[in-house]
């Protein structure tokens, strides 16, 4: 036990390494920036002292690694700043956001691992069946797709032929319909693989093969022994694709003019927006450090072998 | 007698040989665009805007009147250019720190350890956005910023690789007859990992190619009037209901692309290396 403490402890200190060095890496991306924020803002009439006024006022005249700190200190209390373009506070933005992302990519992944799941145990028990062949070509269709044009496609399809489905924005449940299975579909493939995979790995395992010899009905052999230990790093995937999810909704939602954070920061960056892009990033950096250290965790509960290895020396 | 063994086990590989016949097809494609491609990429011709697939427009016309297929032939040049360079460069960077933390271990690996973990702190898509923000979109800042992101997945498997053979004892034997690290590194682990590295770089191919066009549809990449599959799609978007040629033709020559390096990589690596799997 005292072994998965000590794990899940350098793992956090990891993760808070990292997420500082994301921060420097943001703040060094905007520092290079080509002309500041006040040059973006005020238009050339202003007078030269007043932009000098400006300066002081937003900390620009500081030494650039005093004004790193300044910045530093202001996100880790959660003030992003304001956005230049709109004037409203970058937090308050992406909070009216951030929850039309989540249900996009909560969704998704609900949707992927409740069809991927069965639909991979069978697969791999029926492999080279038709139906496993159908399924791994579906799943090579796929990764070939690029998610933006499948979300464009369906737009045709449902939107414009059909005409059951509204095309873009949020106006209701059934808007959510297009931009879901857009999200959905490209993982799903994935995640379909990986369990075919696994529970192909498994089923050659000695211990399913004693679990026939002890006379298990085929069914309870699948699911308690099979689907169990398959299902160890299939969940890990969760965590590691979480981020994933969310960088693909950012060009999925835009594609459907969706009012989460994806278009927000494609805008922001078209308007060099930067405050507004160093808070979504931001944030990201941060979901994504999160979600990685929950898929070291669970699997370190769910693996005893990874428990093992725990022991021996980590990096 | 070992390469025709392995050009055996290619042809009598389905999933390799499609793979190569559509690499091939859009290779032929890309060199010979200006051939192939009935009119010129930017020839605008506003009287015929928006005409539907017909004899003389395969493909339809967008909204200057340009010929979309041939706008589609032209931008395989873009696509397969940027594809290869990206996975050029990120082979290179990866390779080499795989091999440099494998070899030396100690700090320096767990340095190269870090980087690697950082640049997984972000989603890629993510940290390319943030890199062409900072250099501004062109085609060749998101070239950089793909690259950037995706090298660590060679470093990985390399580093791992190159552990596992530094101990045998012909680099022993090796060192003892006066090679220098640098030597050993190129002339006696490379070569035995060579194989691995050319099934990851084939098999990075189409996620290069999803992410460029991915940054491309965003307007990100290249510019108008370049014939960019992404950016394509990105214009087409606005008459998706008039013309919706425009949204779906390019949209096929990525998918033809991207399967076919995708079969092309998967083909490989069942002859090459069955061991990378999963």
């Amino acid at each position: 036990m005292n072994d998965i403490i000590e794990y899940i402890f350098k793992r956090l200190l990891a993760g808070i390494l990292v997420i500082f060095a994301v921060t420097a890496l943001l703040f060094a991306i905007m520092q290079l920036m080509p002309g500041d924020a006040i040059e973006l803002v005020s238009s050339p009439r202003v007078p030269a002292e007043k932009i000098e006024e400006l300066r002081a006022l937003w900390g620009l005249d500081k030494p650039v690694l005093v004004q790193y700190f300044y910045w530093l200190s202001r996100i880790i209390q959660g003030d992003f700043g304001t956005s230049i373009v709109s004037g409203q506070k970058v937090l308050l933005l992406i909070k009216e956001r951030l929850p039309y992302t989540l249900m996009l990519t909560g969704g998704a992944l609900i949707i992927q691992y409740i069809i991927a799941i069965p639909l991979g145990l069978i697969a791999a028990y029926k492999k080279d069946s038709v139906l496993d062949r159908s399924i791994v070509a579906f799943t090579i269709g796929f990764w070939s797709i690029p998610p933006f044009w499948l979300g464009i496609l369906l737009m045709i399809i449902f939107g414009v032929w059909l005409k059951v489905l509204p095309i873009s924005g949020f106006s209701g449940i059934k808007s959510i319909i297009l931009p879901l299975m857009t999200m959905a579909l490209p993982g799903l493939a994935g995640v379909l693989r990986l369990t075919r995979s696994e529970v192909l790995e498994v089923l050659r395992e000695r211990y399913v093969e004693t679990a026939y010899a002890k006379g298990m009905k085929r069914n309870s052999v699948l699911i308690k022994h099979v689907l169990r230990n398959a299902l160890i790093p299939v969940t890990v995937m969760f965590f590691l694709n979480l981020p994933w999810t969310i960088g693909g909704s950012v060009v999925i939602e835009t594609v459907f003019a969706w009012p989460g954070v994806g278009p927000l920061l494609w805008k922001s960056i078209s308007s060099q927006d930067f405050p507004v892009v160093q808070g979504i990033i931001f944030i990201i950096a941060i979901l994504t450090v999160i979600s990685n250290i929950l898929g070291d965790i669970f699997s370190s509960f769910l693996d005893p072998r990874v428990r093992q290895e725990l022991k021996g020396e980590i990096v | 007698m070992k390469y025709l063994s392995i050009l055996k086990d290619m042809i009598k590989n389905k999933t390799f040989m499609v793979g190569l016949f559509i690499f091939i097809s859009v290779l032929i494609l890309a060199v010979f665009a200006d051939k192939i491609a009935p009119y010129s990429y930017d020839l605008i011709n506003v009287q015929e805007k928006l005409l539907s697939p017909n004899e003389q427009y395969r493909f339809g016309t967008d909204q200057y009147g340009r010929d979309v297929m041939s706008r589609v032939i032209y931008g395989s040049r873009i696509t397969l250019k940027v594809g290869l360079i990206v996975v050029a460069i990120e082979t290179l960077i990866g390779v080499s720190l795989g091999l440099l933390a494998g070899y030396y271990g100690g700090y320096l690996e767990k340095f190269i350890l870090f980087v690697t973990d950082l640049t997984w702190s972000l989603p890629p898509i993510i940290m390319a956005l943030a890199i062409v923000t900072m250099l501004g979109p062109s085609l060749n800042n998101v070239i950089i910023a793909i690259a950037v992101v995706s090298w660590a997945q060679f470093t990985r498997i390399v580093r791992v690789k190159t552990q596992s053979i530094k101990s045998l004892s012909y680099i022993e034997a090796a060192r003892a007859f006066g090679e220098n690290d640098v030597g050993i590194m190129t002339r006696y682990i490379l070569p035995n990992i060579l194989s691995s590295i050319i099934v990851l770089s084939t098999l990075a191919l189409p996620t290069a190619i999803l992410s460029t066009t991915s940054l491309g549809f965003l307007g990100l990449g290249s510019q108008p009037p370049d014939p960019d599959w992404g950016l394509i799609l990105k214009e087409g978007i606005a008459y998706m209901n008039q013309a919706p040629w425009i949204s779906i033709f390019p949209g096929l020559a990525i998918v033809y692309t991207v399967l076919g390096f995708n079969l092309l990589g998967e083909g490989l690596r069942d002859i090459m290396d069955p061991r990378l799997k999963a």
